[in-house]
């Protein structure tokens, strides 16, 4: 099952995404002579490009043959480290960067982040959550999140030990939103039930987003139901799959993850065949994104699973939307 | 006042004596400098009393006025902010705009915070115009006499909640680097991912703190793989946090196969800092953004070039939480005389935190003193060390040596301290070093230091 939209669009997004890939000697080796006009259709892209792994990945870092050099991606400015271990890198050019800048922007906007308020970020310095949240935390990039919504930032490492410095944060900058790492939630709610209620009625919080990447538990229901009470607001989910560079947040009335199409063409599965599974099926993830001139990813399988379903959503949100099988 | 446009820099890449320099001012007679300095000093004092009620109220206090100040010596008379007026002043607002913050009336584009000495960490509001306009250019200047050349490959991390940090991210895409960001954070757990960026993509300059350096040494030798192959492609490095002395450094140099090794330092406490040139004769500190003094610690009397005292800052670019006669409460001293790399803004060196000045046998020690010392004997120059604090009142060095076997020349620590600083510490060996992100001071007399919340 894929998530196209309008295919012919899908079409010549993922021919384009193709073409970029095949200036790379490590996506070439993988499909051998096929030129970007073999693909015509949404399955002749998944006939012809073999599913990526983690580990093909790493080992194209390894051998050298992901890493930007003397080709034509001149302008890519930033790698970053994903958490996996061992790790792998993505490389964006300027242009992937404001784009998917642009996709956090969506995902605060959506979690319900007003203009002018404060959000904290607790997260470290590498993570997307952090490196696209301001033009002052990113080399390169001109507008971040809290540009594109107007809000401002203040951030905190992500380890867990720092849950006293966010209580520090929330006391004396009062944020309007929090943007957590998925590991942060079960300190942050021993610290805050610990915490006398005049500083978490004092809050005013508007929306709490808990992100995972692939590498994290997905979500913690226990523990997200507890950090709303305890802050009273919403708490939604953005689910992340760095090596992709995906992100999705979920929706606060049906609880599936709203995807861009334009940004994303992302299919579901089978984990043994990695065959594309049928309609509302539950699958391995696999993300192709579409905006990444430098990081030509296709067909990423990731660690997730989730089901896909293309008739939009009943918040009213027209397009793809993902369950998780958490 | 009006937060002027600055004039466009020429780049000037003159090869004076073979130093690049960035900047035309950065070789400007020091009377000029001093003249732009007092410009600037005058501004900022006018604003901080006309603008910012923080200030306002400690000149009135004061009896003192814009007018008071005519020249650089009236200065003094400006009463000095302490870390603790901060704190107070936070406390008091529940908040952390204290009326320091000049902006011209603009919302600030992010809020850093400082690394929490005294348990406490203070906030400030960073605008556009320093991260465009202001404070940059400085670390642009650093980088440069740093050797930091377009297109390199720079491994380096940008937690957005430290203001240096901001200002090396924007200096970095200034200076079009290739940025490379390893995973986590610099504490020595996280040494495995920068040693994995170091390897996988070979960068030519690494940027890290000392403690994350070491970190990456050990896992080497864990791993068993010599480090000058890991660290084949590295032609700099350059770390921030704490004092490298020059055993070290060459230490350092020569272990990696480095062509030089930098050291910068300052503080997000005041917001600013300055970094080594190649002559590694100190901190250049840019005159042209911030107004460095020394004062005696306990009068607060200023103190000339060659002394070791209490660091003063005073920012002279606005856009930002504005520190006026900041006491960093960092231990410092100006280097007197000039540096042979023609740079006319002054050098300052840095030691430790005052309060952590060690009071052994009656006389005042540094880290870097004991460093220093341990730096002369070969075995264990470079060798990570804490001084322990007992809580007999005593203190003793532990010395970090892995291998079951016994160290060699180990026993001569003592000796030394004891030359050169007249101080008797014992010396004991430890084979697992404790996971801190910074300093080297173990207080085992000290209660838990984290400022907790009031409990339900
Ligand atoms: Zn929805
Ligand atoms: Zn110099």
């Amino acid at each position: 099952m894929n998530a196209s939209g309008d295919s012919r669009k899908t079409v010549a997004r993922l021919r384009r995404a193709v073409s970029n890939a095949l200036r790379i000697p490590f996506m070439r080796g993988r499909v051998g002579g096929v030129s970007a006009r073999r693909i015509r259709s949404i399955e002749d892209f998944a006939a012809v490009i073999p599913p990526l792994t983690i580990e093909e990945l790493r080992k194209g870092w390894e051998e050298n043959q992901l890493s930007p050099g003397n080709d034509a991606r001149r302008d890519v400015g930033l790698i970053a480290q994903t958490a996996h271990d061992p790790p792998v890198y993505v490389t964006l050019s300027n242009r992937a960067l404001e784009l998917y800048a642009e996709v956090l922007a969506d995902c605060w906007l959506s979690a319900g982040v007003l203009a002018g308020s404060h959000v904290l970020i607790h997260d470290y310095g590498t993570s997307p959550l952090v490196y696209l949240a301001s033009r002052n935390f990113c080399p390169y990039l001109k507008t971040g999140a809290a540009e594109r919504v107007g809000c401002i930032p203040v951030c905190n490492d992500g380890l867990p030990e720092f849950t006293e410095r966010a209580l520090h944060i929330l006391r004396f900058v009062r944020p309007r939103a929090i943007f957590l790492r998925g590991d942060a939630v079960t300190p942050l709610v021993t610290r805050l039930s610990e915490t006398q209620e005049k500083l978490r009625r004092g809050l005013e919080l508007r929306a709490v987003l808990v992100s995972s990447d692939e590498v994290m538990p997905l979500r913690d229901n226990r523990g997200h139901a507890m950090l709303s009470g305890l802050l009273g607001a919403p708490v939604t989910t953005l689910v992340r799959a760095d090596a992709a560079l995906f992100m999705a947040s979920e929706c606060a009335k049906s609880g599936r993850l709203h995807v861009r199409t334009d940004r994303y063409f992302v299919e579901t599965l089978d984990p043994t065949s990695l065959r594309p599974t049928a309609a509302g099926e539950l699958g391995m993830l696999a993300i192709t994104p579409l905006f990444c001139d430098a990081y030509p990813v296709l067909r990423y399988v990731t660690g997730l699973e989730a089901a896909l379903d293309l008739g939009g959503c009943v918040c009213g949100a027209a397009g793809a939307s993902l369950s998780t099988s958490a | 006042m009006r937060l002027r446009r600055r004039r466009r820099v020429v780049v000037n890449l003159s090869m004076t004596s073979q130093v690049e320099y960035l900047d035309r001012i950065e070789t400007v007679s020091a009377d000029k400098l001093a003249q732009l300095q007092w410009r600037k000093l005058r501004r900022v004092i006018a604003y901080a009393y006309h603008n910012l009620p923080f200030y306002r109220r400690r000149f009135s206090d004061a009896g003192i006025t814009p007018a008071s100040i005519k020249s650089i010596a009236d200065l003094a008379r400006i009463p000095m902010v302490t870390k603790a007026d901060i704190i107070n002043e936070t406390i008091a607002c529940e908040e952390y705009r204290i009326g320091i913050e000049a902006l011209e009336g603009r919302q600030p584009d992010n809020v850093v915070m400082t690394s929490g000495t005294h348990g406490f960490h203070t906030f400030a509001a960073i605008g556009d115009y320093e991260l465009s306009r202001g404070a940059i250019r400085a670390v642009q200047r650093e980088f440069w006499m740093q050797k930091m050349r377009p297109g390199m490959r720079v491994v380096a991390l940008c937690p957005g909640w430290h203001f240096l940090s901001l200002l090396d991210c924007k200096a970095m895409g200034r200076l079009r680097v290739n940025c490379i960001l390893p995973w986590g954070t610099h504490i020595p757990r996280f040494a495995k991912s920068f040693l994995d960026a170091v390897q996988t993509l070979r960068p030519d300059y690494l940027l890290t703190m000392p403690p994350m350096l070491y970190a990456m040494l050990r896992e080497c030798e864990r791993v068993q793989v010599d480090p000058r192959r890991v660290f084949a492609s590295v032609r700099y490095v350059s770390t921030v946090g704490e004092p490298v002395t020059a055993g070290l450094r060459s230490r350092l140099r020569e272990e990696l196969a480095l062509e030089d090794f930098f050291e910068r330092g300052g503080s997000s406490d005041g917001l600013w800092g300055g970094g080594e040139c190649s002559f590694h004769r100190g901190h250049h500190v840019f005159a042209d953004y911030f107004y460095i003094e020394i004062v005696d610690p306990d009068t607060g009397r200023s103190l000339p070039a060659g002394e070791r005292g209490a660091v003063v800052v005073t920012n002279l670019t606005l856009g930002k939480s504005l520190y006026v006669r900041f006491n960093c409460e960092d231990l410092g001293m100006i280097l007197p005389g000039e540096c042979p790399c023609g740079r006319t803004h002054p050098r300052v060196e840095l030691f430790d935190r005052l309060s952590n000045v060690l009071i052994l046998d009656g006389r005042s020690i540094t880290t870097y003193d004991i460093r220093c010392c341990l730096d002369e004997i070969p075995q264990t120059c470079g060798v990570p060390f804490f001084v322990v604090k007992q809580s007999d009142g005593g203190a003793r060095i532990e010395l970090y040596h892995p291998s079951p076997e016994a160290p060699k020349d180990f026993d001569r620590v003592g000796r030394v301290l004891s030359e050169r600083l007249g101080v008797q510490l014992p010396v004991q060996v430890i084979r697992t070093m404790p996971a801190r992100w910074k300093g080297r001071i173990i207080d085992e007399r000290a209660q838990t230091a984290a400022e907790r919340y009031p409990r339900a």
